[in-house]
C-alpha cells in the first residue's frame, strides 16, 4: 500500500508543531527550530500541506522595526482533523521493526 | 526603512484578494542574494514559499546556522522545480530537433515556409510556457537551422537539390532567423502575460 503524503516523520513533527497552538500562526524559522527540520525539509512539506489545504498561509501584516516580514502558517480545519488522525496512527512499519530490533537487542 | 532593500511582489492580503502595499524586506548577504535569484526558478505557488524562506534567514543566527539555512533554500528550489527545469530543457531539445529536421529533410520549393512555421510556432509556444526564459526560446530555436546548416556545410554530403547554402559563411546568414524567433517567443511571453492578467 502507498505511504500517505503525510505519514513521514518530517510531515508527522510539522503537524504536531502546528496542532500543539491551533490558533497560532506560526512562521517558518519557529517551527524549524521546534521539529529540528532544515529549512530544506520544512519548506516543501509546508508547500505540500498547503497544495491540501490543511495549511493556511498569510504574511505578517506589521513586523517591528528591524525584522523581515514573516510568512506564517496555521492548521485549517481539515488540517487540524488530519493531525489528530495522524496521531493516531501507529507509526510507520519501517520505524515500528527498528525500534524492535533495537529492544530485542 | 528608506534605503532597504526589498525583494519579490507585495505580500498576500490576509483575504488572499490582491497584496498588500508594502514589499518585503530582503536580507543582505551574498548567499542571500544568490538564492533570491534562484528563487526566479521556482513555479508560481512555490514562490512565495522561497521568498518566506528567504525573508526568514535574516533573522536566523549568523554563521553556521544562517548558512544552513540558506543551503537548504537552494535544496528546496532545486527539490521544486527540478522537473520544471528538465521538463523546459527537453521542450527546447524537442523544438530544435524538430526543426533541424524539417529544414534538413525538406525538398519541395515550399519546406522553407514550412520551416519558419514550425520555428515560430515552437518559439511561441516555449515563450508562452515559460516568458521570463522567452530569449533563450528565440536565440536556440532561432539558431537550429543556421547550425545544422553550418555543420553540414562544414562536415556533412555535398548538396545534392537546388540550395543556395554551399559554405559555412553562406549557412551563417541564417542566424536571421533569430530576429523572428525572438518575436515570436515574446509575443508568446505576452500571451501568457495577459493570461495571467485576465485570471487575476
Amino acid at each position: 500500500m502507498p505511504a500517505r503524503p503525510d505519514s513521514s516523520p518530517q510531515t508527522r513533527a510539522v503537524l504536531r508543531a502546528l496542532h500543539d497552538h491551533p490558533a497560532h500562526w506560526r512562521y517558518g524559522y519557529d517551527i524549524s527550530r521546534e521539529t529540528g527540520l532544515a529549512s530544506g525539509t520544512l519548506y516543501p512539506i509546508l508547500g505540500r500541506l498547503s497544495d491540501r489545504k490543511l495549511v493556511e498561509t498569510r504574511w505578517e501584516e506589521d513586523p517591528p522595526e528591524g525584522r523581515p516580514r514573516r510568512h506564517l502558517y496555521r492548521l485549517t480545519a481539515d488540517g487540524v482533523a488530519r493531525a489528530v488522525a495522524v496521531a493516531q496512527e501507529p507509526v510507520a512499519a519501517r520505524v515500528t521493526r527498528r525500534r524492535t530490533a533495537t529492544e530485542g537487542a | 526603512m528608506a534605503g532597504r532593500r526589498t525583494f519579490g511582489r507585495g505580500a498576500r492580503r490576509p483575504d488572499g484578494r490582491g497584496t498588500v502595499s508594502h514589499p518585503i524586506r530582503r536580507p543582505d548577504g551574498r548567499g542571500a542574494r544568490l538564492l533570491e535569484s534562484a528563487l526566479r526558478l521556482l513555479p508560481g505557488p512555490r514562490r512565495e514559499l522561497g521568498e518566506a524562506l528567504l525573508a526568514e534567514a535574516s533573522v536566523v543566527a549568523p554563521g553556521w546556522r544562517r548558512f544552513a539555512w540558506i543551503a537548504g533554500g537552494f535544496l528546496f528550489v532545486a527539490r521544486e522545480s527540478a522537473m520544471r527545469v528538465v521538463g523546459y530543457g527537453l521542450g527546447l531539445a524537442v523544438a530544435v530537433a524538430l526543426v533541424a529536421t524539417l529544414d534538413r529533410i525538406g525538398t519541395s520549393d515550399d519546406s522553407g515556409q514550412v520551416v519558419l512555421l514550425v520555428l515560430l510556432v515552437c518559439a511561441a509556444a516555449l515563450g508562452f510556457i515559460a516568458p521570463r526564459w522567452a530569449w533563450l526560446a528565440g536565440l536556440v530555436v532561432g539558431s537550429a537551422v543556421a547550425v545544422t546548416a553550418m555543420a553540414t556545410a562544414a562536415w556533412g554530403p555535398a548538396p545534392t537539390g537546388k540550395t543556395s547554402i554551399h559554405t559555412v559563411g553562406d549557412a551563417a546568414t541564417l542566424f536571421v532567423l533569430i530576429v523572428p524567433a525572438l518575436i515570436s517567443a515574446y509575443l508568446g511571453a505576452g500571451a501568457a502575460w495577459l493570461r495571467r492578467r485576465s485570471r487575476d
